[in-house]
């Protein structure tokens, strides 16, 4: 899985980041690279097995929905 | 506040029918199942009682969008609240459509594989649908209008005709009593029901975004009851088919009703045409809810467009889908648990919020209410 995040981070960094880095774009190149980090970050916390955002959601929320739905 | 990042301009047509997609997609495939475990044979007063909050909070957008002309609510956030707090209001909404996209693909994989793709990987499933989704949000909000308008009146007559085929399997009796339990079954099956309708907030970006903005509200309100008549129906015909308890515990009743279907002995499998354009639809909700979340993002860092944001932003909701939820159970354990209280949380809490400190605090927009084209 993370080999698969690594692959499509790069081809995406490439794709996009190129015509951008060409043009001078060097703000919306930081966030493309920023959008990227963060997937690889949730690629590795998968790999090193920590709880993903949605499962944190899901920890602190989860109480207070079985109190109230059935 | 920076112009719109989004060229394109979308008519009172579209706008309709995008609504419509959003909601019967995201609300018809599993929430059936959910709202009549919750309410049990009551759930099509769930489904009235929602429809009529749904549109009281419609006209809060609708008045936002007016008071606000031009600008979509991550823009009128920061009017509101100023430059730190309205940008945390606006990352709040986006974040909302970054996991509408994410459950809403995920739910779509768990049907694919279900009932089409056995022995596919699910990783397989939701690479294919995020290319997808990511390329025709690429193109902009007016490619994605028109696929909506053909794939919305498409996706009506399916389900009506669904609908007609499957009535004569139906017994009322199995609707009575209605209220055995009190109010509190339907009262509760209501919030249920609106988180999932209420992603038709995204009216407050197709507001910013429409050639008549002032036309919002009759939008939304067409839509959210196109929409929510058929969801309703569908209530109705699954409880009649199958029983309240046997129907709450299915995962898409919706589904198992279309399975009854046959024609003589020429048509049968009628399943696969309904759940093929349901698919269509489901990926159509994920590319306004990933639109929303990118071009939020453009907003709030202050780009002048959000299309290189998008390859990157359909990743990061691929690998929330994957990651997230390691079964069906985690899955639909979120989706009925967790996922309304977000929802109520920033479709309503966040709306009223800003919507009283405008009222309070005077502001207003500073564009004006004028035609675009």
């Amino acid at each position: 899985m993370l080999k698969l995040v690594i692959i499509l981070a790069v081809i995406i960094g490439f794709f996009e980041g190129i015509p951008l880095a060409r043009e001078k774009k060097w703000r919306e190149l930081m966030v493309v690279g920023a959008l990227i980090g963060i997937a690889l970050l949730i690629g590795i916390g998968k790999a090193l097995e920590l709880p993903t955002p949605i499962g944190l959601l899901e920890q602190w929320l989860r109480p207070l929905g079985r109190a109230f739905f059935r | 506040m920076a112009p719109i990042p989004e060229a394109g301009i979308i008519n009172t047509k579209q706008y309709t029918w995008m609504l419509f997609v959003i909601i019967t997609s995201f609300t018809a495939i599993q929430i059936p199942g959910l709202v009549i475990f919750q309410a049990g044979r009551d759930a099509w007063l769930s489904v009235i009682a929602a429809w009529f909050i749904d549109v009281m909070l419609a006209l809060v957008y609708a008045y936002m969008g007016i008071r606000f002309p031009g600008e979509n609510p991550v823009q009128y956030s920061s009017t509101i609240l100023g430059k730190f707090l309205g940008k945390v209001a606006g990352l709040l909404f986006i974040l909302f459509y970054l996991v509408v996209s994410t459950i809403l693909m995920r739910g779509l994989s768990m049907q694919i594989i279900n009932i089409l793709l056995p022995q596919t990987p699910n990783e397989v499933i939701l690479l294919g649908a995020f290319m997808v989704t990511a390329y025709i949000v690429r193109k902009g909000i007016e490619v994605n209008a028109r696929i909506c308008e053909i794939l919305g009146p498409l996706y009506l007559g399916s389900i009506i005709i669904s609908f007609l085929l499957s009535l004569p399997f139906s017994h009322l009796i199995r609707l009575k009593p209605q209220l055995d339990q009190g109010f509190y079954p339907f009262l509760s099956g209501t919030p249920l029901i609106l988180s999932f309708i209420g992603i038709c907030v995204s009216m407050g970006w197709y507001s910013a975004v429409c050639n008549r903005p002032e036309n919002g509200f009759l939008a939304k309100f067409s839509a959210v009851s196109m929409g929510l008549v058929m969801v309703n129906i569908l209530v109705l015909i699954c409880t009649g088919v199958f029983g309240a308890e046997q129907a709450g515990n299915m995962v898409n009743p919706g589904l198992q009703l279309t399975r009854l279907i046959h024609i003589s002995t020429y048509f049968e499998r009628m399943e696969v045409v309904w759940i093929v354009i349901a698919i269509g639809a489901g990926i159509m909700t994920a590319v306004n809810a990933l639109w929303i979340f990118s071009l939020g993002i453009a907003q709030i860092v202050g780009l002048n467009t959000y299309k290189p944001l998008v390859y990157p932003v359909a990743l990061i909701a691929f690998l929330l889908s994957v990651t997230s939820f390691p079964n069906n159970t985690v899955y639909l354990n979120f989706i009925f648990y967790v996922f309304p209280i977000i929802g109520i949380l920033v479709e309503s809490g966040l709306e009223l919020f800003l919507f009283l400190t405008a009222l309070i605090l005077g502001k207003r927009g500073a564009g004006t209410l004028g035609n675009r084209s």
